[in-house]
């Protein structure tokens, strides 16, 4: 958590204005990212994992400049790339690039691959289309594994995995610092996932590419990551080592996460459904547009304390180096950062009223 | 199912190849050059000068004949070459009109749809109060501050007709505007105006084409009305409007033939506008959504050839089932080959394939619900002992929904938008019990209290759009329980979820199967869910079963390559960060199977008689294995096996 | 629902604002090019004449405070006198000659709904079936035949060949119900039938996408039968689209009646309206075109409302 990272978000919060209405009280804003914090080393891989509105995504349109910053920081080898005013943004996109999630509507279906490809070389380099061009284009399409073959296809005539391959091939092209893949391998086969994660990972071997990997599936975002911060309703919840964590989770919600997947081993499984059930607890999540004061997840947290409806927590030091927001660490029980895996097992059981 | 690879073929030809298929659309090109050429050089077209009248006063009121080939009207002309020369005043109003519109509406649409915020609103609401008003008043108040002309009105309605290219553009952009691919645009790096021309330009000209295409034959109705009421053209011209004016009072007495020639002109131009238009959209569609509207004939089916499983807790058994897929081009492709399965009561029966492997299809063709054109062709299926295999659309009626319960994918899509949750839950009630209207509600009341539905007598009163996607699927499982089903068939049922709302559905199923003791079909691509829930496992690829067997024999020995690798790709498989194994190439597509075993080309095992001919499915020790080499191939490592 | 009719209404109001400030501007319009005095002073008017003309309007005011004071009488109902008869007020002239028109255009709107969506349905419930083909190919050209056209051939063969109907002349409903009824049949099914087939066109359309949608096909897994699948599934879904579309066809019958009524020779808003346009009558033009406009309003207000009965997102977002 150094000033002098390579790519660094320090306390950033978005906020979606809600419309005005006539006759009424204009609701108060979402509040979509709230105070996140988290850094990036050269040629490493931080992973963002998430489910369903608790921001990843709107981090990732963040830093792209795809929507405004409300407050906080986002450094880029030390100059302040927030909201970065327009003769500034090609340069900024120089280093930053993206592979975005839906491998259908993230190419243009009227381009064929090598407009695709070429379109940011001759942007960022003033490479017109040519034999130079060309040449840089086949090698980029080599180096995620696709033949020449593919330059004149368009996006319909190409599958999932491939089209995918055409979007890291894409952000290649202009030799960025840092790649945001935003659940770039969610809607592929598992069978292709895994070459598409392997691509991901050779890519980074070879040129030193910085990645900031965004995803729902914990086992996906921690084999590709070499840190982690787990993200519920807006708030990064817990962040350090991408092993660790998933060995010993320190947040009751990691916790549930990591029991929630369910693992391709019968034997496995079933003591995995047991750590589970511990959860056993049929509360939805709060609103984002009628968030509670207190810890968003205390409604279905199974060791809730009394503070945790009443006051967010703050960041403290957990065993894994990282952080974790939650009152167990610094009320209550004090678990003072060590897992809160066995906790919750013999707690849970016994229902806490603490 | 995914798209795949097809045969490259630029969109310019696929689009040509598919107008000139479409008869309606042949006609209106045909057409179309006619009252160009007659626009252009009329006189290469016209008999006489529609100018010249007959001053013998002779032949006035004719019919058809070989020198009028379209009879003469009240003054002798002839009414052939007039509606030749009207076509000329046809063109220039939509060149006029469309010109306007065009100039004063795209612009606009783009700006509003681009700029979005409160721009867009304030446009909006003018463009709209001015679509919503008739063009013709808005023609009739631009003539009168003008002159009554043609050119005149057709500027009235042109400004008119700009409102409708405003709506189209900006609806068109601001679709665009949310897609990735406009998001990757800007994280390339290129230029609003870039994006703008290069980006969503090509994407709305498709639908401005179209749209233009039916607003001409828009122009010259509203220019004819204009002219027939007298107000248009003047009364002196060859314009098929100001023909039907001079008609108007003359049929009564003269017969309806005075109306034809210029009637049929017109009507038959806007037809061809119309059919060109409609023509113009199907060659460009990318999807042929309309194709699969035709009807599915009812076909014999030819029977299966393996015997069906027996025994009295036998639920559902499906032999040798095929089923077929004609595409547009009438080329057959077989989406499922000689699918067998059996489930039995109290048993759960896990379906695992990839996308396209034909799990779907194997439940929905089960329940006689293929979806057109689709047909099974062979096969057979009992339900409870009895063939169900032939039954008509109203004897399954009585079994859907009574003895089976369907759960799908999408929970919120399929709920019907338009209707009352509490009411879509009672409906199978009021169907199968018969219970009246107030007792199925009660009953759905309690049902949703069973799938731990909070507060289930208000949500009986919301519309699906108010539940959450968790919710959504415990009303989904409460419907499909209602009438205490023998089967219960989940597609997927957890996939559209949160991971975290996943495994309180599968504790969901997990209890109702233990307190109904039904049968439950569970069909999904992950196999961490095979894990946890089923008893019994299939293997899906490329249409075929590969493989049947216990859940602990397909995790912990399993027979075919595919299901092994498909274990190893996990991530789950693997602790560390290192290289994941992968199966090569991709999921082959149904209208391009390979040859031999449908797996050999991203088989590590494979051998030349994996590809000569497809394997057949063999029965070793009452599990399936659909592989030519699974007696010999070594695919559990030495110390999983001692293990 | 009735807060949402309620904000409808109101919604209606800066519409009919918008279209009260449209018709003003035609006549400052006119005036500008000077055409309105030398309609009543002919050419070569002396300006005497055409000044006392603009006084007599009060054509002297600034704009604004003439809008105010024009607006002010039409909201008290006076539309001003005929510029060529001082004795004829518009709004007498109107209200001779709406009622025609209105009966025309509202029952043409009823025959085209209910036959539409007869037809509709019989089309979607076979698709690619012989009926639906032909009814498309039929829909197609009915949809390119103006309604004028269709009125020739209907006033040709059935008033005058089969003599059953008179060709010509309205009979006001206060004289005789069946002589209303009978005068009214020939022009409402002529320009009701082009509405007819875009009702049939668009529900067809609709209905073959409800019908292959997911909540469809789960409804038929739960054992639902084929019409009650149609009839409570699949049609309020495909009513939504076809009600815009029928609400957009409503306001341009209203401009086609004009066509319709000089084929059936009835004095309906139709002939008021272009006899006005020839004769430059700037003021009848003006109410006529109020009027109109403000019958516009209200079929898209009645639209509005019958969203929200078939679509409860609409309905629950207010």
């Amino acid at each position: 958590m150094s000033g002098s990272a390579f790519f660094e978000v320090d306390d950033l919060h978005v906020h979606f204005a809600s419309r005005a209405k006539l006759f009424r009280e204009t609701p108060p804003p979402v509040k979509a990212v709230n105070g996140i914090s988290f850094s990036i080393e050269p040629g490493k891989t931080f992973g963002l994992v998430g489910e369903s509105g608790s921001g990843k995504s709107t981090v990732a349109r963040a830093i792209l400049q795809l929507v405004d910053v409300h407050a906080g920081t986002i450094r880029l080898d030390g100059d302040d790339v927030t909201n970065v005013p327009r003769p500034k943004e090609l340069a900024f996109r120089k280093k930053v690039q993206a592979v975005l999630q839906d491998p259908f509507s993230s190419l243009n279906q009227v381009h064929q691959t090598r407009r695709i490809i070429g379109d940011g070389i001759t942007r960022h380099f003033k490479i017109k289309p040519g034999p130079e061009r060309e040449q840089r284009i086949i090698n980029l399409l080599d180096e995620v594994g696709m033949s020449t073959e593919f330059l004149d296809r368009y996006p319909y005539e190409m599958s999932g995995g491939q089209r995918q391959r055409v979007s890291i091939a894409r952000a290649l092209a202009v030799e960025p610092e840092l790649i945001i893949a935003d659940e770039a391998t969610s809607a592929l086969d598992v069978s292709i996932q895994s070459q598409v994660i392997n691509v991901l990972q050779r890519v980074q071997a070879e040129t030193g590419v910085a990645f900031l990997f965004i995803g729902h599936d914990l086992e996906v975002v921690k084999h590709v990551s070499d840190d982690v911060g787990v993200m519920y309703l807006g708030y990064l919840v817990e962040q350090g080592d991408a092993d660790a964590i998933y060995e010993g989770p320190t947040h009751p919600y990691t916790e549930m996460l990591v029991a929630s997947i369910p693992m391709p081993n019968p034997i496995m499984q079933a003591s995995r459904r047991e750590l589970r059930q511990s959860f056993n607890n049929d509360a939805e999540p709060p609103s984002p547009a009628r968030m509670p004061p207190g810890c968003p997840f205390e409604n279905r947290c199974p060791v809730a304390l009394d503070i945790c409806r009443e006051e967010m927590p703050e960041p403290s030091p957990a065993h894994h180096g990282g952080q974790v927001r939650c009152h167990l660490h610094t009320s209550g029980p004090e678990l003072g950062g060590e897992s809160v895996v066995e906790f919750i097992k013999t707690e849970a059981r016994g229902q806490v009223a603490v | 199912m995914t798209a795949t690879t097809s045969v490259a073929q630029s969109p310019r030809r696929r689009f040509w190849g598919r107008m000139f298929k479409n008869p309606l659309g042949i006609f209106s090109m045909i057409w179309f050059v006619i009252l160009l050429i007659a626009w252009v050089w009329p006189e290469l077209l016209a008999t006489h000068d529609p100018l010249q009248q007959d001053v013998t006063l002779q032949r006035l009121f004719e019919g058809p004949s070989r020198d009028h080939w379209l009879g003469t009207d009240q003054l002798g002309r002839d009414w052939y070459s007039r509606v030749i020369f009207g076509a000329g005043y046809a063109f220039r109003s939509i060149l006029i009109a469309m010109t306007i519109a065009v100039v004063v509406g795209v612009p606009l649409g783009l700006f509003s749809g681009w700029r979005g915020g409160r721009v867009d609103r304030a446009i909006m609401w003018v463009n709209d109060v001015l679509f919503s008003l008739p063009i013709i008043l808005l023609a009739m108040a631009v003539i009168i501050i003008l002159t009554p002309s043609l050119d005149n009105a057709m500027i009235g309605v042109g400004i008119a007709m700009s409102t409708r290219f405003t709506r189209l553009t900006r609806a068109v952009t601001l679709q665009e505007k949310e897609e990735l691919y406009v998001d990757s645009a800007r994280i390339t790096g290129l230029s609003t105006r870039t994006i703008l021309a290069r980006y969503i330009a090509p994407n709305l000209l498709s639908s401005l084409i179209v749209q233009a295409a039916i607003i001409s034959g828009a122009i010259i109705l509203i220019g004819a009305t204009l002219s027939f009421l007298g107000i248009g053209a003047s009364l002196d011209d060859p314009d098929w409007g100001v023909m039907l004016n001079r008609s108007r009072e003359l049929f009564r007495v003269e017969g309806v033939w005075q109306v034809v020639p210029p009637g049929m002109a017109l009507i038959l131009t806007v037809l061809s506008f119309n059919l060109l238009g409609d023509a113009i959209r199907d060659a460009i569609g990318r999807d042929s959504s309309n194709n699969a509207l035709s009807i599915t004939k009812r076909t014999a089916v030819t029977a299966a050839t393996t015997p069906h499983a027996t025994g009295p807790d036998v639920v559902l058994s499906v032999r040798d089932m095929d089923v077929e897929f004609p595409d547009q081009s009438g080329r057959v492709s077989q989406i499922l080959q000689g699918v067998s399965l059996e489930v039995r009561a109290g048993e759960t029966l896990g379906v695992v394939g990839e996308s396209g492997s034909g799990k779907s299809m194997t439940m929905l063709s089960a329940l006689g619900l293929t979806p057109a054109p689709g047909r099974m062709t062979r096969g057979s299926v009992q339900f409870g002992g009895r063939d169900v295999t032939n039954l008509t659309e109203s004897e399954w009626q009585a079994i859907r929904g009574k003895d089976v319960g369907v759960i799908f994918q999408e929970p919120i899509a399929v709920l019907n938008p338009a209707i009352k949750v509490g009411r879509q839950i009672a409906e199978p009630l009021m169907i199968h019990q018969n219970l009246s209207k107030k007792a199925a509600l009660q009953r759905a009341g309690e049902l949703l209290a069973e799938v731990r539905v909070p507060d289930p007598v208000r949500r009986l009163d919301q519309y699906p759009h108010e539940f959450s996607g968790g919710m959504a699927q415990r009303a989904g499982i409460a419907m499909a329980l209602a009438c205490e089903p023998k089967l219960l068939i989940a597609d997927e049922p957890s996939t559209a979820l949160d991971v975290t709302v996943q495994g309180q559905i599968l504790d969901l199923m997990a209890e109702v199967q233990e307190r109904h003791k039904m049968a439950i079909i569970l069909i999904t691509h992950d196999l961490g869910v095979i894990a946890e829930a089923a008893d019994r496992v299939l293997v899906m690829y490329g249409g075929q079963v590969v493989e049947t067997a216990s859940a602990d024999d397909i995790f912990f020995r399993p027979k075919h390559p595919y299901s092994r690798a498909l274990l190893d790709t996990m991530p789950q498989s693997h602790d560390g960060h290192g290289e994941l194994p992968v199966i090569r190439g991709m999921v082959p597509s149904a209208t391009a199977w390979p040859q031999g075993c449908r797996f050999a080309p991203r088989c590590d095992f494979v051998t030349d008689a994996c590809t000569n001919d497809m394997p057949a499915l063999e029965t070793i020790g009452g599990d399936l294995v659909r592989c030519v080499r699974h007696g010999e191939i070594q695919l559990v490592p030495e110390e999983e096996m001692q293990a | 629902m009735a807060k949402y009719i309620g904000f409808r209404l109101l919604a209606t109001i800066p519409l009919m604002f918008a279209i009260a400030v449209v018709t003003f501007l035609i006549a400052v319009a006119m005036e500008a090019n000077g055409s309105i005095a030398i309609q009543v002073c002919g050419e070569g008017a002396t300006p005497e004449c055409v000044s006392a003309v603009e006084e007599n309007l009060g054509l002297d005011d600034p704009i604004p405070v003439r809008f105010i004071q024009w607006l002010g009488d039409v909201v008290s109902g006076d539309l001003g006198a005929s510029l060529l008869d001082e004795n004829a007020s518009v709004a007498g002239l109107i209200g001779e000659r709406i009622w025609a028109s209105v009966s025309i255009v509202g029952f043409s709107l009823v025959i085209g709904i209910t036959i539409g969506m007869v037809m509709g349905i019989m089309a979607a419930i076979r698709p690619g079936g012989l009926l639906d083909r032909s009814l498309s190919i039929v829909a197609a050209s009915v949809i390119a035949a103006p309604g004028f056209i269709i009125g020739m051939m209907l006033s040709w063969g059935i008033a005058i060949e089969l003599g059953w109907l008179d060709p010509i002349g309205y009979t006001p409903l206060s004289e005789s119900v069946t002589g209303w009824f009978t005068s009214i049949l020939l022009p409402s099914i002529a320009l009701g039938m082009p509405t007819i087939a875009i009702v049939q066109r668009q529900l067809r359309s609709s209905m073959a996408n409800a019908l292959q949608s997911r909540y469809v096909l789960a409804a038929r897994a739960r054992g639902v039968g084929r019409a009650p699948l149609i009839r409570r599934h699949a049609l309020p879904n495909a009513m939504v689209p076809t009600i815009t579309v029928f609400g957009f066809r409503a306001a341009a019958a209203i401009g086609l009646t004009t066509a319709v009524e000089i084929v059936f020779g009835i004095r309906g808003m139709g002939e008021l309206l272009v006899t006005a346009i020839l004769n430059r009558n700037v003021t009848v033009l003006q109410g006529g075109m109020l009027i109109v406009g403000l019958v516009v309003a209200v079929v898209n207000l009645l639209v509005d409302i019958s969203y929200g009965f078939l679509n409860p997102k609409v309905r629950l977002a207010k």
